[in-house]
């Protein structure tokens, strides 16, 4: 069975830069909102890679109701870090809500390098 | 060489004798230069005011170390003096008066009247119109203590307006780049993986291999100015509880950084002078610290580059309550123009593509919040040293 992952950003751009990137190591599936991500992760996922800044939900908001049922899925938050949200991020440690973040902007080397990473049963 | 003038020796003159001079005679307005250069002794302060006074050269002639008087005395340093004079008021025949008086000094066995004579002279001929307006406006207090009251208050407001200036065109600066930073990123990543994306599926013989390549570079070099706009942006907006600051030897935080910088060092060749045996601690963030002086280290690379002596030396000394890092290079040096301006964001020298004008900025917020400061002195040709004070407070 192949490994699928989740993007949720509401970019055009981020979602086919992850797409692009994975092609041919897992199916990728994609969300345009925090609120459609939420219903797609009701399947099972091996990663979720989510934007933070995002209209509707956040991507702290997304994450805290998606572990909410799912305590395992690796989730890593792609940010460019806005000052505004450190706020929110620093409450989702504080909640013990797991999750990884990374730093935008990503090369492709590095997506694959994070996916293969977790897929070879590398620890986050 | 003639021997040097020691400032007392011109403090000495009687100044209340001047005072009394006719209004209008001559004497008085040599009186007033002489007052003036008292004045200057070979106290900083002064001369800085003065310099605020008499435009660019005469910060040539501060930059040197040299104090106007000292300068203007030591016969060693003429250029200095006459670039001086020539400042106050530019007129081409001076040069060989000047040259006179000079030899008049130079005849003097030590500093005497005869010096103080020679100074008075030239007076004259420097001052006229203006300028003598100017001296006079500065001059017209009863006695030394209001002038030099009149000076330090004029000192600091123009400080204070710089510095709310300064303040001003930062966080503007900083709000802006911060929001062009944000919105940028998301198509630059997109931007990044396509032309990867092209790359992986492209034969390397393939013609638009290389220009794809090039693609790829130039989409990383925006990545970086906007990494570099986001970290300049985020200090501005960052407050101090974010900023952790601990006691800390400050030498295992430069030895750092000259080791991430080794490949540069040795590859171009640069002889590195540094103590690093000492313990010198300071209050300090280690992370933001290594940043700047990472990015003042790799300044000093560049600017020797092309110079014939490559000597980098780094000097930590412990004062009290203070620890000051010295940086110098033997570069090519700053223009007294653009020093006053190098830590502007977005001011450069380098050419396009190679420096986004945004390091020393970021330096000089990094140490702003460490309530420390960072000065530099630079002399064309001979080298730049940029110092580093930082705070310890031992709780």
């Amino acid at each position: 069975m192949p490994k699928k992952i989740l993007i949720i950003d509401d970019e055009n751009s981020i979602r086919k830069s992850f797409v692009l990137a994975l092609e041919g190591i897992c199916d990728v599936e994609t969300a345009e909102s925090g609120e459609e991500g939420i219903k797609k992760a009701k399947q099972k996922f091996d990663i979720i890679f989510c934007d933070l800044k995002m209209p509707g939900l956040n991507g702290a908001e997304t994450v805290r109701l998606i572990r909410k049922k799912d305590k395992k899925t690796p989730i890593f938050i792609v940010t460019a870090f806005s000052k505004s949200f450190t706020d929110e991020l620093k409450q989702l440690q504080e909640d013990k809500i797991e999750f990884q973040l990374m730093s935008k902007p990503l090369p492709s080397e590095q997506i694959v390098a994070v996916v293969e990473g977790v897929f070879g049963g590398a620890e986050w | 060489m003639m021997q040097l003038a020691s400032p007392y020796d011109i403090k000495t003159t009687d100044l209340a004798k001047l005072e009394v001079a006719d209004e209008n005679s001559v004497f008085e307005i040599r009186g007033k230069i002489l007052k003036l250069f008292t004045l200057l002794g070979y106290d900083s302060f002064y001369t800085t005011y003065i310099s605020t006074l008499f435009s660019d050269i005469c910060r040539e002639i501060l930059s040197s170390k040299l104090s106007a008087i000292e300068v203007g005395i030591q016969a060693s340093s003429k250029p200095y003096f006459l670039t001086f004079l020539f400042s106050l008021r530019p007129s081409g025949n001076l040069e060989r008066r000047i040259d006179c008086v000079f030899d008049e000094v130079e005849k003097s066995s030590s500093i005497n009247n005869s010096a103080i004579k020679a100074i008075l002279n030239l007076g004259q001929d420097v001052l006229s119109g203006k300028t003598l307006k100017e001296m006079q406006d500065v001059l017209s207090f009863k006695s030394k203590d209001d002038l030099y009251y009149e000076l330090e208050k004029t000192y600091t407001q123009l400080n204070a307006a710089k510095k709310m200036a300064q303040l001003e065109k930062m966080s503007a600066v900083g709000t802006l780049s911060a929001g062009i930073a944000h919105e940028l990123n998301n198509p630059l990543m997109g931007i990044l993986n396509f032309v990867q994306y092209c790359l992986k599926h492209t034969p390397p013989e393939d013609k638009r291999y290389t220009i794809l390549e090039d693609a790829k570079h130039e989409t990383l070099r925006c990545a970086d100015l906007i990494q570099n706009l986001l970290s300049f942006s985020r200090l501005e907006e960052d407050g101090p509880e974010d900023f952790v600051i601990e006691d800390q030897n400050v030498v295992p935080i430069v030895d750092e950084a000259l080791k991430l910088l080794l490949y540069r060092i040795e590859k171009e060749k640069v002889r590195v002078v540094c103590d690093k045996s000492m313990i010198i601690t300071a209050s300090v963030n280690r992370n933001q610290i290594k940043q700047v002086l990472i990015n003042i280290i790799s300044n000093a690379l560049d600017a020797m580059k092309n110079s014939r002596k490559k000597v980098l030396e780094i000097k930590i000394a412990g004062e009290e309550n203070m620890v000051s890092v010295l940086v110098m290079d033997t570069g090519t040096g700053i223009s007294s123009d653009f020093l006053t301006r190098i830590f502007d964001p977005f001011f450069t020298t380098k050419p396009v593509g190679q420096g986004t004008g945004l390091g020393l900025a970021v330096c000089q917020n990094i140490i702003k919040m460490h309530s420390g400061e960072i000065k530099v002195s630079s002399e064309k040709g001979r080298g730049t040293t940029f110092e580093l004070r930082l705070p310890y407070h031992p709780e």
